[in-house]
């Protein structure tokens, strides 16, 4: 009987010393639900986390819509209230603003943080060397992007660069000879162009179009006109669709709708996944956030304009379309 | 393992393969078909997956608006389904006409299907599976319909395998199933073999050679089976081992009656009635030589020692008798035989058994030989062997023994033990028995009487033997160990001798202190010989005479140590002429006074027995050892021998010892003189010190005192200043008394020696002396009648006596004795030599001891430094003694302390003896001026201008004309400007800088050579004085000084003529 008594105690007993603890996670994102970078990150967050039984809550600044001063110093307040109020056990934030006006404030106390989404140096937060705050940085998949190009268009070999006179592009280019002199030996960068005016940049385009190979659309956003007016990078987009000839690629999927051939851009859901990674391993295996080290994620996401290949006379291949998102008109025709 | 052909193991394993066979051949007969089938159902269902998959990629891709036609490298999709799903051998896209617009192999594009089957098929817009035949065989194929974005039916996607495939596979199947069904069937094979082996085929075929074995050879029913099984095998082995048991018990068979008769080891021999043998036995043939059957039919007489013996002894019983060998020769044996008679009584047969007896007879004569030999051994034994009963009475006894013992062995059985036990020991006996009753053995030593009287000691180990006998009996082996006693003991006696100047030798290396080696040398040297007394006597370095350094033991009246006997007429000279020591032993005083008169003492105080020996050291004889025995004969030659070597050894450590006594002794002297020296160094270095603060100080003191002088003159005694004044006045003239004593200690003060009788100073002193002790303490004076004389300042040997008395009654608070005493002494040479200082001679001792509390060493020590006082503070200056030391010493004595704390304390004042009369010390000769006004001129020199301008003031204030000069050189420059003899008198300070004050009296005597000298001084120096001692015919004024007492001085010198 003893037996029988011991059995079904230890039958009823097995789940409740293995059921895994409850915990609370405040996510910050910097901008707000529905949109679709922000959707992918918190998805991947949770598959990362899948199994453990965890309570979410929300927390949305959304400051691409309102993106004042006082409206993130708003935000950014509150959601640091939530923070005292809710107490979490971890705080994911998504993208630059929420480091800026949540993220920094806790550098080197208890509560761990991990982020995601941030093109920013981590330094400007002070987040390096911070034993509580970790997490994936966002950095533009130049490589895979350049690959994705061989891949759609094999014969390209010989690469111009334009950017507009935005400093930060000093540093996108740095990362990409660095790259690109290591993992594309076959890739030649022809020139590193940066032109203040429209007028420059299409004189460019139409000087490199028997020059090179292919166009690197970098920094397109501060080009001038004839008035001293900004010209929308949409209407430069639209403009190179339409006289150039060359294939051409970029890092940001926004573009691709508006006749940028091909881009490999980074995953909401891989740098989420990345990031749910991270926060599994401090809830549930104790670990401490200073042993993860701030990198950017490895997978990126190839997406191909099928519109601007039809243009170019480009046959993409089969399995080019079935492994890559498609857009196939361009944003004007739609 | 036993298995052959066609026995029951080959039916069994024969019939167990063929069901083998059969079960393995259905076996995979059937599951080659079912494999067939589901094989065929997993490759249809991966033909619809493959279709399915590339059908949903094509859809994706068409729906982008591409038309089929124009897609880029869809056979890429085809040929990794192909990659990815071996069986699949195409994989194919074609339009509704039949045409290859992709295809995994590409050389197929554009081809039109040729396969009417398919061709009908893709013009359907319905999946379909088929066989479609080929050239290259016939192929199952899965055909998917493709529909363009509008529905339109615009072609098929074709995948296919070949249906050989199946069969292929299925053949493999079986085959492998075959092959593995195989291996099993050969180990199923190989058990079963080894199975029926072990179990069934071996345990029958051992069944089976045991029942032939007994069939061949008939009646041997001990043969088992003995198979362990419990199966049906074993039962009936089980059965058959029962029966074969049954059958032995109840069947006697001839192999086993000959078996018997052949394992016997007797011989057996089986005669007919004609004396004809019939049978014999192995052990026969192997015992007489013969083959076994050549002796069938002989005459038993053959080998019987006589014919017809058997006939003579008829039946007998181990009877002792030699059987012939075939080879010649006979063997003992112990032959018996029986008769074998019919049923009517007539012999049938004679049984004879014969025992060989060949060894047994070997063992007896060796025996015999062996009993031979001890019995040699025991009675030509010098050991006693025998045995006695419990009564002590002997019997028996070895003949060896009884020999030894003075006895013939027949007489010895006569004794008892007891017997030979001489008279005293003759009760231990009785112990000895009662040992040897209660514990059966005893052992030990046993003094016994030879049939001669000699009493030898025997050491026995007896033992009570009471089995196997009628009464109990003691084996005693015991032997002579006299011998070996003696000779112990001997060793036992060098042993102990050497252990003892071995501890001699220890002794006197251990320590330097001669009188701690004599006391263990003789406790030593006591375990070795006897003695009453023993003494030490040291050769004295006269070598005249000898002094007894040690005495131990009994008294005699004139030989106490620490005597010194001369050494003519005594032992001494005649041990140093033999070198060798003297034995004496005598019972006739007559005897001994013929020889050893000196001896005489020895003798008169009971010692019979007396040992001298020699010590010598380095060849040199340093003493002489002496033994004293009141017995008579105490001593033998070998006693003398042993002291001499005792003496060796002492003689080195009394050498040793006395030498480093004699350096212990010097450096005792030479430390004791240093101390003397450097306390002599350390007095002078301090009178020094003094003398030169007096000398400054006395400056002072003369300016101080001499102004207080004139002003009190000049005062009112009812000034109110009149009262300071004067005690200015006494604390000067404190200062100056205690500038005296310092200047008495530093030896630089003026003394006037004269030629003194100490008893007249002493007894002038005595009255004084008894009032300043006061009445509790007692005053004693021992004054030597004869007493010389000595020169000294009478005053200051006064102090000195006061001084050293006043010291003698502070250390007497509660009463005493104060004794002074006179006497006359020598220092020589050796006391001079330990004392620094002391000049050899003539001296008159005064000593002033008390019996007070005495002093420590430290204090001792210190006791003659100026300002070091024991005393109270108020109560002592420190500067007593300290002025006793400086009087003696400048009066060429020395002084000596003597003093223990509690002990009381002696000063010994050594003043050196002169031979000149004496003066009165005490009648005046000065002339006191009658006026101390004058009007002379008088030339003041002094380097202090204080002392200089009082001097003036006085001598100006008392008529005189005084010129004044402040050094030696301003003097003579005045007075050689001066004329001859217009100076009356030179009043000049001793001691100044560059130009002493005799140096300037010296050049000026020839320019004023009626001018008369005063020389005044705080101390003296050489200049004036030796050693203190004014030059004669010198004047001279102390410092400080009064006013009356200079002018009185100016007035005296100018006086005198």
């Amino acid at each position: 009987m003893l037996w029988i008594v011991l059995f079904f105690f230890f039958l009823i007993s097995v789940p409740m010393v293995s059921s895994s603890p409850k915990y609370k996670i405040l996510h910050v994102m910097s901008y707000h639900l529905p949109w679709e970078w922000n959707e992918d990150q918190l998805r991947g967050f949770k598959d990362a986390l899948k199994g453990l039984d965890i309570d979410y809550k929300v927390f949305q600044m959304d400051t691409k819509r309102k993106s004042t001063e006082e409206w993130k110093n708003r935000v950014g307040k509150e959601a640091r209230d939530l923070i005292k109020t809710w107490k979490p056990d971890l705080v994911y934030t998504n993208d630059d603003n929420a480091q800026q006006y949540v993220g920094k404030y806790y550098v080197n106390q208890s509560l761990p943080f991990v982020f995601s989404g941030v093109n920013a140096d981590p330094q400007e937060y002070g987040f390096w060397g911070s034993k509580n705050i970790t997490g994936i940085l966002e950095q533009e998949h130049s490589i895979e992007t350049l690959k994705f190009l061989k891949e759609i268009v094999p014969k390209v070999s010989r690469i111009a660069v334009i950017v507009d006179d935005d400093p930060t592009w000093g540093g996108v280019i740095k990362r990409i000879k660095e790259r690109a002199a290591i993992h594309l030996p076959g890739i030649e960068f022809v020139s590193f162009d940066a032109v203040h005016t429209f007028k420059e940049y299409q004189e460019r385009v139409r000087e490199y179009q028997k020059k090179v190979d292919a166009l690197g659309l970098l920094g397109i956003h501060t080009f001038k006109d004839g008035k001293g007016e900004n010209v929308p990078w949409q209407e430069v987009l639209g403009w190179t669709a339409m006289n150039s000839q060359l294939p051409d690629f970029s890092f940001w999927k926004d573009r691709v709708p508006y006749g940028t051939l091909c881009v490999v851009y980074v995953s909401g859901y891989e740098q989420g996944l990345a990031a749910g990674k991270i926060a599994r391993g401090i809830l549930a295996e104790g670990k401490s956030p200073s042993s993860f080290p701030m990198v950017p994620t490895i997978k990126g996401q190839p997406i191909i304009s099928l519109a601007r290949a039809k243009n170019l006379g480009v046959e993409v291949k089969t399995k080019i379309l079935l492994a890559a998102k498609v857009v196939e008109k361009y944003e004007w025709e739609k | 393992m036993y298995f052959k052909v066609g026995k029951v193991g080959t039916k069994i394993i024969l019939i167990t393969l063929g069901i083998l066979f059969f079960a393995i051949g259905s076996t995979t007969l059937i599951s080659g078909y079912i494999f067939s089938r589901e094989y065929t159902d997993v490759l249809k269902s991966k033909l619809s997956i493959v279709g399915e998959s590339l059908k949903s990629q094509l859809d994706r891709v068409l729906a982008f608006g591409i038309p089929l036609r124009e897609l880029v490298g869809f056979e890429e999709q085809c040929q990794e389904i192909i990659n990815r799903y071996k069986e699949i051998s195409y994989a194919m896209v074609v339009d509704k006409n039949g045409e290859i617009l992709f295809h995994n192999d590409p050389s197929n594009h554009h081809k039109i299907v040729t396969c009417l089957t398919a061709l009908q098929a893709v013009k359907k817009d319905k999946e379909t599976i088929q066989v479609c035949p080929d050239e290259g065989g016939k192929y199952l194929e899965f055909i998917h319909p493709i529909f363009d974005g509008n529905g339109e039916h615009i072609g098929a996607i074709r995948v296919g395998f070949p249906l050989n495939i199946i069969t292929e596979k299925t053949k493999q199947l079986v085959f492998y199933s075959v092959g593995v069904a195989l291996v099993f069937f050969a180990l199923a094979v190989l058990l079963l073999v080894l199975g029926l082996s072990t179990w069934i085929t071996k345990p029958l075929m051992r069944l089976l050679t045991v029942i032939q074995e007994i069939r061949e050879k008939g009646t041997n029913f001990t043969r088992r089976v003995e198979i362990k099984s419990k199966d049906e095998i074993g039962q009936l082995a089980s059965a058959f081992d029962k029966m074969m048991e049954d059958l032995q018990r109840t069947t006697v068979s001839k192999d086993y009656v000959d078996n018997i008769i052949e394992s016997m080891m007797d011989a057996l021999i089986v005669v007919d009635p004609d004396g004809k043998i019939q049978t014999v036995n192995k052990a026969t043939c192997d015992l007489l030589g013969y083959p076994p059957n050549e002796m069938i039919g002989k005459s038993i007489d053959a080998i019987l020692p006589t014919p017809g013996y058997l006939d003579e002894q008829g039946e007998i019983e181990n009877f002792e008798a030699s059987l012939k060998r075939k080879e010649g020769g006979t063997i003992p044996v112990l032959l018996s035989s029986s008769v074998m008679r019919d049923k009517s009584g007539n012999i049938e047969w004679i049984v004879c058994t014969a025992r060989d007896i060949t060894e047994r007879k070997q063992a007896e004569e060796t025996l015999r030989e062996s009993e031979d030999r001890y019995r040699d051994l025991v009675e030509c034994s010098q050991y006693l062997i025998l045995t006695h009963n419990l009564e002590g009475q002997v019997l028996s006894i070895n003949h060896g023994g009884a020999t030894y013992l003075g006895y013939e062995p027949k007489d010895f059985l006569k004794k008892n033990i007891r017997d030979l036990l001489p008279h005293g020991v003759k009760d231990e006996f009785g112990t000895y028995l009662d040992t040897i009753r209660k514990q059966g053995s005893a052992k030990g030593l046993m003094l016994v009487q030879t049939a001669t009287g000699e009493r030898r000691v025997w050491e026995y180990d007896n033992t009570l033997r009471t089995e196997g006998v009628t009464m109990p009996i003691v084996r005693s082996i015991s032997h002579d160990i006299t011998e070996r006693l003696q000779a112990e003991k001997a060793v036992r006696r060098l042993s102990q001798e050497n252990a003892i100047m071995a501890e001699i030798g220890r002794i006197i290396s251990s320590t330097l202190n001669i009188q701690e080696v004599y006391g263990r040398f003789a406790a030593e040297v006591g375990k070795l010989i006897s003695f009453d007394r023993i003494s030490v006597s040291t050769v004295n370095p006269d070598g005249r005479s000898v002094t007894i350094a040690y005495v131990w033991g009994a008294e005699v009246p004139d030989r106490k140590q620490g005597d010194i006997l001369s050494s003519t007429g005594s032992l001494y000279e005649e041990i140093r002429a033999k070198r060798s020591g003297i034995l004496i032993q005598v019972e006739d005083e007559e005897e001994l006074a013929k020889s050893y008169s000196r001896l005489l003492s020895n003798f008169r105080a009971g010692f019979r027995s007396m040992i001298s020996v020699p010590l010598i050291s380095k060849d040199q004889l340093i003493g002489i050892l002496n033994f004293r025995s009141f017995k008579s004969k105490n001593y033998r030659e070998s006693d003398l021998g042993l002291t001499e070597k005792v003496g060796n050894q002492i003689a080195g450590a009394i050498a040793n010892a006395q030498l480093f006594m004699e350096r212990v002794q010097a450096e005792e002297e030479r430390t004791a003189l240093q101390e003397q020296l450097r306390q002599s160094q350390k007095m002078e270095a301090i009178g020094q010190l003094a003398g030169g603060v007096a000398h400054d100080f006395n400056n002072l003191l003369t300016v101080i005192q001499g102004y207080c002088d004139l002003i009190l003159k000049d005062l009112d005694e009812k000034s109110r200043f009149f009262e300071d004044m004067t005690e200015i006045h006494k604390a000067s003239e404190r200062a100056a008394l205690l500038t005296r004593q310092l200047l008495a200690f530093s030896r630089k003060q003026v003394l006037q020696p004269k030629v003194l009788d100490l008893n007249k100073v002493v007894l002038n002193m005595e009255k004084m002396l008894r009032r300043m002790i006061g009445e509790d303490i007692e005053l004693a004076t021992v004054l030597e009648k004869s007493l010389g004389r000595v020169k000294a300042d009478p005053g200051q040997i006064e102090q000195v006596i006061l001084n050293l008395a006043i010291n003698a009654r502070d250390a007497m608070s509660n009463g005493g004795k104060l004794m002074l005493e006179t006497s006359n002494t020598q220092l020589d040479e050796h006391y001079a030599q330990s004392h620094v200082s002391v000049i050899p001679g003539r001296y008159i001792r005064l000593s002033v001891s008390d019996t007070g509390m005495g002093m420590s060493p430290e204090i001792r020590e210190r006791i003659f430094e100026p300002f070091f006082t024991t005393k109270e503070k108020g109560k002592g200056t420190g500067l007593g003694l300290s002025t006793v030391y400086g009087i003696v010493k400048q009066s060429g004595g020395n002084i000596w302390v003597y003093s223990e704390p509690g002990q009381g304390t002696t000063f010994k004042i050594y003043l050196p003896t002169i031979e000149e009369g004496t003066t009165n010390p005490f009648v005046s000769t000065l002339v006191l001026p009658q006026s101390l006004q004058g009007s002379e001129t008088i030339l003041l020199v002094e380097d202090e201008n204080a002392v200089r301008r009082l001097a003036s003031t006085i001598l100006q204030n008392n008529g005189y004309k005084v010129l004044e000069a402040a050094n030696g050189e301003e003097a003579l420059h005045m007075v050689h400007g001066i004329p001859p003899q217009s100076i009356h008198l030179m009043l000049t300070d001793v001691v100044m800088p560059r130009m002493s004050g005799r140096q300037l009296a010296d050049r000026v005597e020839s320019w004023q050579p009626t001018m008369k000298v005063l020389y005044m001084s705080g101390y003296t120096d050489n200049a004036i004085v030796h050693h203190g001692v004014l030059d004669p015919g010198t004047a001279y004024i102390q410092k400080p000084f009064t006013p009356d007492t200079l002018v009185s001085k100016i007035r005296e010198v100018l006086d005198n003529s």
